[in-house]
């Protein structure tokens, strides 16, 4: 035995060591969980703004959007925004068509413009109409705007006839003669004017929108298309499809009156701006859950189809300014139920009282802001307490 | 040296992959539990040996018993710690392995009883999860969990030396180092719609001490007690240690983990003494220690805690071992010991101490000549279910290496 174990020792050790990673234990059990003082303890406490006499501010402004990235043509007014539409197009042309038009052999025999119908606001009853203008000076889709619109050169007389609207689809003829010129430019520059496509402008007694799919990828069927008919009497015809390769809608609209209110309107710009004063909420705790809630007031309120019923949060460097932090790529969203929106904006509540960041409020905005008309009227700071904003939150402490 | 290498490189490796998974939530008070024995023969023997001179193993409970070491020692080992924790309403077992750290003693001087010994060795341990389920009308259910890791570990260097009329001192200084984190966190269900958080607070430890110790001579010589071969007394004694912690807050929260605050606070670590009397008759040791620490006097940034009075433990210990190794077979080199102990510890809960009664086994089997692989097994019986507090089935299974080698020997050409 003796040489044995000093002949095989190591082997001895090792196996004897082994047998301890076998070391069994139990899950974590309450055993013990009377011992702890409840200064150790966390507690979940409930914190709610109209409930703490928490100090609250609220207001509207305007910040300028760009509308050339939307994803919604609007056109048409109503009580308090009018919205025009841009279109240009490129023509390209197969060699044999290019060989015709040079040799005048052809005529475009019809054209009209199909428009799918994507947003509408307002009753579908009241009247709606447009005119279509042929622009004669070049225009680019960035910072497009309304006073962009104002100096714009384009013809008075309509080169549309013949609309159709219904609750899917504004049709309309184009003057042929128009579009002529438009494939004549596309062949040689020098055969005609320069082709900046269109505008839409709403009739003064419109008094409802619509809105059109803008233009986003490629061979999208949805977006307006323009339909060329060409003919060559007794020899050929043929239907050519155009889609926009540039478009904009531009809207012009009142000033917002709102005293302490929240108005929130697509196409405008207008935006709200929220701040709680939340100092009295103690230090080093954690944001369980921070729930905003928003009032409409519906009476005040005009919402299209399909619904603005989101709003976007996002947390602001500076409340003068409106500047936004570092981070406000990332953003809350509020959803409506009724006419009530609400979301979490736990993590923002957290930079605030982590000290991460300063509070200096929020900005609210509708998440369709560029693809809308919507206005929506959020109750404020000054109106009753179960009207006001408010902000309910669940923090951990020990 | 390079066998050395080899157990030590092992130790380590498993070491390193046994962890732990819960205990005592009575480590949560103060620093923890504290280790008294770093070796299975000191385990063996009721965790104490404050009398013991050795010349084969090294004791660090007192610096003077270096003073006869005869070969450069390394000690290193593990201890395995199961603990069946009864509360009034339920029990749970929790088990965890943990690395002993290592002593390394060099014998200077025989004639001057100078020996250097160094070591890294655990000091204390807060190994405790507990989690409850609770749930209300607001949030659903939702599990609270407090969870505590780390504990302290005591580095050392010290010397011994022989002083006249063959009493031996030694002294070590100690530096303190560690890190304890208690977290208590919160988990709602997975449908819930509150977010998960949790709070921790980390303590980075770090302090020094001094241990000092004296161990008689021989005193059945001088009272010419002929039947006894060996009788001496010893005491020893360590300093109140002010150690520093480097203090961190943090919440674990949907934006990360956030640094609610860092800051330092002090912790006074009451001093320690020890007294033992240690008898030799035939081929028996027996071993007679008190240990004392008074624990009313720790404080924490400054504040005594209630949970914590004044330790006191006495132990009894038996160690039979043939003399004249060499002349016997290997059985009968094998080394038995035995040993029991009650301790007062330091905890003090709801109105009730915190009482631990423990009895003690081990053997050593012989690795080659000076070498030795020991085994201790404890039992003890801590707490009780009074005043709801819990009581705790320990059991602790030690295995140390003391491998013992000849360094530092000119070789004659």
């Amino acid at each position: 035995m003796n040489k044995f174990l000093l002949k095989h020792k190591q082997i001895f050790i090792y196996l004897i060591l082994t047998l301890f990673l076998v070391a069994c234990n139990n899950d974590p059990t309450s055993v013990g969980s009377e011992l702890l003082q409840d200064v150790n303890k966390i507690k979940l406490n409930e914190f709610n703004t109209q409930k703490e006499n928490v100090k609250l501010s609220s207001n509207t402004f305007k910040k300028k959007i760009t509308l050339g990235v939307s994803d919604k043509l609007i056109l048409g007014k109503n009580s308090y925004i009018e919205s025009y539409i841009l279109l240009s197009f490129n023509i390209y042309l197969a060699d044999s068509i290019v060989t015709k038009i040079k040799d005048n052999k052809l005529r475009v025999a019809e054209t009209w413009m199909d428009m799918k119908v994507k947003y509408s606001l307002g009753d579908k009853n009241l009247p709606f109409d447009f005119t279509v203008h042929q622009v004669r000076k070049n225009w680019g889709s960035d910072a497009f705007n309304y006073d962009s619109l104002k100096i714009l050169n384009y013809d008075a007389n309509d080169v549309s006839y013949s609309r159709s609207i219904t609750d899917t689809l504004v049709k309309f003829n184009l003057a042929p003669n128009t579009v002529f010129e438009w494939l004549k430019y596309s062949v040689d520059t020098t055969l005609a004017p320069p082709n900046y496509g269109l505008l839409f402008k709403p009739t003064s007694a419109t008094q409802r929108l619509l809105g059109f799919k803008g233009y986003q990828l490629n061979n999208d069927p949805d977006v307006p298309t323009l339909y060329i008919v060409l003919e060559q009497p007794s020899v050929f015809k043929d239907t050519i499809l155009v889609s926009p390769y540039m478009d904009i809608h531009v809207v012009n609209g009142a000033d917002v009156y709102s005293l302490n209110d929240i108005v929130l309107e697509g196409g405008l710009g207008y935006k709200g701006f929220l701040f709680f004063d939340l100092s009295s909420l103690p230090k080093n705790i954690i944001i369980s859950k921070a729930t905003l809630e928003l009032n409409v007031d519906s009476l005040k309120s005009f919402d299209g189809s399909p619904s603005s019923d989101s709003i976007i949060v996002k947390v602001l460097k500076d409340s003068i300014s409106k500047s936004y932090t570092s981070d406000s790529s990332y953003y809350a969203i509020l959803s409506r139920n009724g006419n009530t929106f609400s979301g979490d904006i736990s993590w923002m509540v957290q930079k605030w009282v982590s000290g991460q960041e300063d509070n200096q409020g929020l900005e609210l905005s509708l998440a369709d802001e560029k693809s809308s008309a919507a206005r929506i009227w959020i109750y404020g700071s000054k109106q009753s307490e179960a009207l006001r904003p408010r902000l309910k939150i669940y923090y951990l402490n020990k | 040296m390079k066998k050395f290498g080899k157990y030590i490189f092992v130790f380590l490796i498993l070491a390193k992959e046994i962890f732990a998974s819960g205990g005592s939530i009575y480590s949560r008070f103060g620093l923890g539990d504290f280790y008294y024995s770093y070796s299975a023969r000191r385990m063996g023997m009721g965790e104490l040996g404050v009398a013991i001179i050795d010349y084969d193993y090294l004791n660090v409970l007192n610096p003077a018993s270096w003073s006869k070491l005869r070969l450069t020692r390394v000690e290193t080992g593990i201890i395995y710690h199961g603990n069946n924790i009864a509360s009034n309403s339920s029990s749970v077992f929790y088990s965890q392995t943990i690395f002993t750290g290592f002593m390394l003693g060099f014998p200077i001087d025989h004639e001057y009883g100078i020996s250097l010994t160094a070591g890294l060795l655990p000091f204390s341990n807060v190994d405790y999860d507990v989690t409850t389920d609770e749930s209300n009308d607001l949030t659903g259910s939702y599990k609270l969990t407090y969870s505590g890791k780390g504990g302290l570990s005591k580095t050392f260097i010290g010397l011994s030396y022989k002083l006249p009329f063959n009493f031996a001192v030694g002294a070590s200084f100690d530096y303190y180092l560690g890190k304890i984190t208690h977290k208590s966190s919160i988990e709602f269900s997975s449908s819930s719609t509150y977010r998960d958080g949790s709070f921790s607070d980390e303590y980075s430890y770090h302090g020094i001490g001094f241990t000092v110790g004296l161990i008689s001579s021989n005193l059945a010589q001088l009272m010419k007690l002929n039947d006894i071969k060996d009788l001496r007394i010893g005491i020893t004694y360590s300093n109140k240690s002010t150690i520093d912690a480097d203090t961190v807050n943090n919440s674990t929260t949907i934006i990360g983990t956030i640094n609610n605050s860092s800051g330092k606070i002090t912790t006074k670590l009451p001093y320690r003494f020890g007294a033992g009397l240690s008898l030799q008759f035939s081929d028996y040791l027996f071993a007679a220690d008190y240990l004392y620490q008074p624990f009313n006097q720790f404080t924490k940034d400054n504040q005594r805690l209630n949970e914590l009075k004044n330790l006191q433990k006495i132990s009894l210990g038996v160690e039979y071992r043939k003399s004249e190794l060499r002349s016997h077979s290997y059985w009968e080199q094998v080394i038995l010991r035995g040993g029991l102990s009650y301790e007062k510890t330091q905890y003090h809960i709801n109105n009730k101490s915190i009482d631990m009664i423990a009895v003690y086994s081990g053997f050593s089997l012989p690795l080659g000549l000076e070498s030795t692989i020991d085994f201790a097994f404890q039992f003890g019986k801590r707490g009780t279910k009074e005043n709801n507090l819990l009581r705790e089935n320990i059991y602790k299974f030690s295995i140390t290496l003391s491998l013992g080698e000849i360094w530092f020997v000119r070789q004659e050409r």
